[in-house]
């Protein structure tokens, strides 16, 4: 079991290995394995049990160490899920493009770096998978070399270290006050200081500041966005899949680690409600008035980060639970849709919605699953988003915001409209004569594109499996004292 | 008395339906329209003959329950239920749907060839073979539930099918028309979904029917704030489309495809009456009961504005579409009254509508295939002498708008009319007074434009550009409506059916009248 743990190190070493010919099923192989790896530790973490795994031998809080609690084994089965499904994809999809060594390198050292924050104990550690992570995006949504992708990645380069060092300062901080760097360690340190002085002292008050805005800048919290929808459209779109169902969602995870492992829901709760919100409301609307398809779904996605975040910010056990299942979810149909978008990217060469038009004629399965993937998007049942958003509306209500709720129902008609409206302009409408020629996508992109249909649906039929993949995220969530002792025996 | 099957035979009969109807584009493939329509027509029949059978037998008239398919600790249980009230529904769904999908055929085919002929490439007729049924499981499934989540997913699931079935196969500026549709009514569905959940939150269940006890949970939301009930209340009002929210109506019934309208026009909308009394006045029956009598104005004002606006219509789609909101009002107005009578001829008519509303629409359809796509009825006149079975059948069809033996409507007017003028007379002399003229203008109304209408078209001069034309046989099509014709008028002769049970099963929940 312990084996598991070295994976994303197993990673990080793939990179050296690279075979012209061998490489893109080099990459496959490494992924698949990522993904068995995680969905074996999945049976006995959701048994309830916490795997910890100490680095050298050395027991925390001193030594290192790797722990696979609920939420960490969330994001990891969604990273090593959609990580396999896009190295498929990019066979096909890359294959005119030079370069490809660097590519599936910085792929695989994506998928290490989210891995790392995912299932790392120590919060030093996480900053640094957090930056492999970082750099090696900013490196993807470069990879095309174009002015617009070279813009774009200069622009994530900046906001994003300058949110990489606001998570560093905040670790600096967190480390002045309690001289440790493991993160229960540190939980249980905060807790005693608290409860000691009887107030929260103000450097974790700055600290905690500084994490929101780190993270938040990653996810895409308005108002950290500006670097979003640029970089998305930007990055070829397998890169711009894998960030907005790995990248956004990793962020998340380690926001809601260290936020309420390490500070408490009370504190965080109302912050994250209030910059839900916000972010909810105005992704929507920006989301309305794009004109190109990855920028759309790029605010699309901000839309959708806000209700994870506000969910989550209720604090209650059916708002995180909405919150996390709206987040696997989101991962799902996000990426589906970004890999639906690269499908037509890859056939007409354009993703701009003036352009397109009568598409479905010509690419009949591409426009199925990308319609399911907007229905889902837009919570309508029988599909997996229906589910999530149901439960964040009545978490909401039962948390005593019913407003919230309303402001979620509204903005989910926007969703709707906007997800129509894209599925009308592209695929329905008179044909343009340029694409009398355009041909299905190849099958290569489909399957994987056909797989996350099939999760939208089954997970939208048969709710209860994504509830009791959530549910030891959300016990974690409440309660860090078992992750606490786990980790540190005794503590 | 409600009795629980031991075999849950009608979530059977509509999931069959709902999910073979998926193969369709494949089938489409293989087969010509005409088998397409008998394989949709057969899937369909499997709930009628179900739910017919399941009624038929005296003992479980009083109520019958599949046991529960899908339970959840916060969701609750799922089941499907067919009970005197929801038996006029069902069975008026299941009969019109099952003998639209045969009208479907011909129709479809025209139309399909005409949207061609205009360049346009529309999907396959089996495809909207698939939407037509899904759509009409999913209202026979609206219908059967006992669960409000249940009723808010099935009410999607009709609302998507029907969507796709405008934007792909409508008339007229299809895309704008359907996209107001969806999200009119999604709003409503949403307004709706909310108030449940609020009730669900502070009650502690989504259910209906309480299935350990097999009761309904009467008055189950007495202590929650009416805001809950007003917006479940005023989302089914929305997708009822009452005065004041019907603005999508007209144009996502007139710009349909013939089949579609006659499936969207009468069942869907009326499905929201049933929902007021299964959802808003059992859950709710304090708050409802206080807010009736703004109903009633809003049922009086809906009944008259619609006469009214069919009255100015040129495009008989449209005609109808108005016509379906007058009809409406009559819905609202047996539901408002809460008296037994009231309530048994608001439900009933529905039956009435929903027989009456796709006859008309049917004709509707068989007059634009029969002359290349006319509508407008400022172009028609004469016609008798060309399609007379067609005119007996709009005739016919109109009797049962206007409330005339031998038709059904004969019976639900009655029972609608004698209800209001209980609840009047309670009210007090002016409200007497001034509902019976309300009842008067709006019964002449109806009348009015059922008969201009017919007369407009089918009698007078015919123009010189139709005269010309021949007439291609339709047989087909006028056989189908003929059928749906000849149950309704059955119905007359037997209301006692659905009516005996019906009272029997108000009558303890309603409040007794003075």
């Amino acid at each position: 079991m312990a084996g598991a743990f070295l994976t994303p190190l197993v990673d990080v070493l793939a990179k050296r290995m690279n075979h012209p010919r061998a490489r893109d099923y080099f990459a496959l192989a490494v992924t698949v394995g990522t993904l068995l790896l995680v969905v074996d530790m999945a049976t006995s973490v959701l048994g309830g049990d916490i795997l910890v795994y100490k680095l050298g031998g050395w027991a925390p809080p001193l030594g290192i160490n790797l722990a696979v609690d609920g939420l960490g084994l969330l994001v990891g089965l969604i990273v090593a899920g959609i990580s396999t499904l896009v190295v498929i994809y990019s066979f096909v999809f890359m294959r005119q493009e030079s370069g490809l060594g660097q590519y599936y390198t910085l792929m695989l050292l994506l998928t290490a770096g989210m891995m790392g924050v995912a299932f790392t104990g120590d919060i030093f550690n996480l900053y640094v998978f957090f930056e492999i992570m970082a750099i090696s995006s900013y490196a993807l949504v470069a990879f095309r070399r174009s002015k617009i992708s070279i813009e774009g990645a200069i622009k994530y380069l900046i906001v994003g270290s300058l949110g990489t060092s606001f998570i560093l300062l905040g670790i600096a901080l967190l480390y002045g006050s309690t001289g440790t760097l493991n993160i229960a360690d540190i939980a249980s340190k905060l807790a005693v200081i608290n409860t000691t002085s009887g107030s929260t002292p103000l450097i974790s008050i700055i600290a905690l500041t500084l994490f929101v805005v780190g993270f938040g800048i990653k996810v895409g919290m308005i108002p950290f966005h500006a670097w979003l929808p640029d970089a998305y459209q930007a990055a070829p779109s397998p890169i711009s899949a894998i960030m907005a169902g790995g990248t956004a969602i990793v962020g998340v995870g380690a926001l809601l680690r260290v936020s309420y492992f390490i500070f408490g829901a009370p504190m965080v709760g109302p912050l994250l409600i209030g910059l839900g919100l916000v972010t909810m409301v105005l992704g929507a609307f920006m989301a309305l008035v794009q004109r190109d398809l990855k920028r759309l779904l790029a605010y699309s996605g901000i839309s959708q980060m806000g209700y994870i975040l506000l969910s989550i910010g209720l604090g209650t056990a059916l708002g995180i639970t909405g919150g996390l299942f709206h987040m696997l979810n989101n991962a799902v149909y996000k990426s589906l849709l970004f890999l639906a978008v690269g499908a037509i990217i890859y056939r007409v060469k354009t993703s701009r919605i003036d352009e397109l038009g009568g598409l479905g004629r010509k690419m009949p399965i591409t426009a199925g699953i990308f319609l399911v993937g907007a229905l889902a998007l837009a919570g309508m049942p029988p599909f997996n988003g229906f589910a999530s958003k149901l439960t964040i509306f009545l978490a909401g209500i039962d948390a005593g915001y019913p407003i919230l709720s309303g402001i979620a129902a509204i903005i989910s008609v926007v969703t709707l409209a906007y997800m129509i409206r894209a599925f009308i302009a592209v695929f329905l409408g008179p044909q343009t004569g340029r694409f009398e020629n355009v041909k299905e996508a190849p099958r290569s992109m489909l399957f994987p594109m056909m797989v996350l249909a099939a999760v939208c649906v089954v997970l939208g039929v048969l709710p209860q499996l994504g509830f009791s993949a959530v549910e030891p995220a959300q016990e974690v969530l409440l309660n860090p004292s078992s992750y606490i002792g786990e980790v540190i025996p005794g503590a | 008395m409600i009795t629980q099957l031991s075999f849950p035979i009608l979530l059977i009969s509509v999931l069959m339906p709902l999910l073979l109807s998926i193969s369709f584009p494949f089938l489409g493939r293989r087969l010509k329209p005409k088998k397409l329509a008998i394989v949709s027509f057969i899937l369909l029949l499997v709930p009628l003959v179900t739910i017919t059978s399941i009624f038929m037998t005296p003992t479980l008239r009083g109520g019958a329950v599949d046991p529960p398919f899908f339970s959840h600790p916060f969701a609750g249980s799922f089941s499907m239920l067919l009970d005197p009230l929801s038996a006029p529904f069902a069975f008026g769904i299941g009969l019109v749907t099952a003998l639209v999908a045969l009208y479907s055929a011909s129709y479809m085919k025209h139309r399909i060839e005409e949207m061609e002929h205009e360049g346009l490439t529309p999907p396959s007729i089996g495809t909207y073979f698939m939407l037509y049924t899904m759509f009409s499981a999913a209202m026979m499934g609206l219908v059967l539930s006992t669960n409000l989540i249940e009723f808010y997913i099935f009410l999607e699931l009709a609302l998507l099918p029907s969507f796709f079935l405008i934007i792909w196969y409508g008339y007229g500026n299809r895309i704008r028309t359907a996209i107001m549709y969806l999200l009119w009514t999604h709003i409503g569905g949403l307004l709706f979904l909310l108030g449940v959940l609020a009730f669900g939150s502070s009650t502690g269940t989504f259910d209906i029917l309480n299935m350990q006890t097999l009761t309904f949970n009467v008055g189950l939301g007495a202590n929650l704030p009416i805001v809950v009930m007003l917006m479940i209340t005023i989302g089914l009002l929305i997708k009822m489309a009452v005065f004041g929210v019907h603005i999508w109506l007209p144009y996502a019934h007139a710009e349909a495809p013939t089949p579609v309208s006659a499936l969207l026009s009468p069942a869907l909308i009326g499905i929201s009456g049933y929902a007021l009394i299964r959802i808003s006045y059992i859950l709710f029956t304090t708050q409802f009961q206080e807010i009736s009598t703004i109903l009633l104005g809003l049922a009086l004002l809906t009944m008259i504005y619609g006469g009214l606006m069919a009255l100015a219509q040129d495009d008989f789609k449209r005609l109808l579409a108005y016509s379906s909101i007058s009809q409406m009002g009559y819905i609202l107005l047996g539901i408002s009254t809460l008296t037994i009578n009231g309530v048994t001829g608001g439900m009933l008519h529905f039956m009435t509508h929903a027989i009456g509303k796709s006859v008309l629409f049917m004709v509707a359809g068989s007059l634009i295939v029969q002359f290349r796509g006319l509508r407008s009825i400022g172009k028609m006149g004469g016609l008798a002498s060309k399609v007379p079975i067609t005119a007996t059948l709009t005739l016919i069809g109109f009797l049962f708008l206007v409330g005339i033996p031998p038709t059904l409507g004969l019976w639900s007017k009655l029972y609608i009319i004698v209800g209001t003028l209980d609840k009047a007379m309670a009210m007090g002399t002016i409200a007497l007074v001034l509902i019976s003229i309300c009842l008067v203008v709006g019964a002449g109304m109806t009348a009015a434009y059922s008969f201009f209408t017919l007369k407009r078209i089918f009698l007078g001069r015919t123009p010189r550009a139709l005269a010309g034309e021949s007439v291609r046989g339709w047989s087909n099509l006028t056989a189908v409506i003929a059928l749906v014709a000849i149950v309704g008028v059955a119905l007359f002769l037997y209301p006692a059916v659905f009516i005996d049970p019906l009272k029997d099963f108000l009558g303890p929940l309603l409040p007794s009248t003075p």
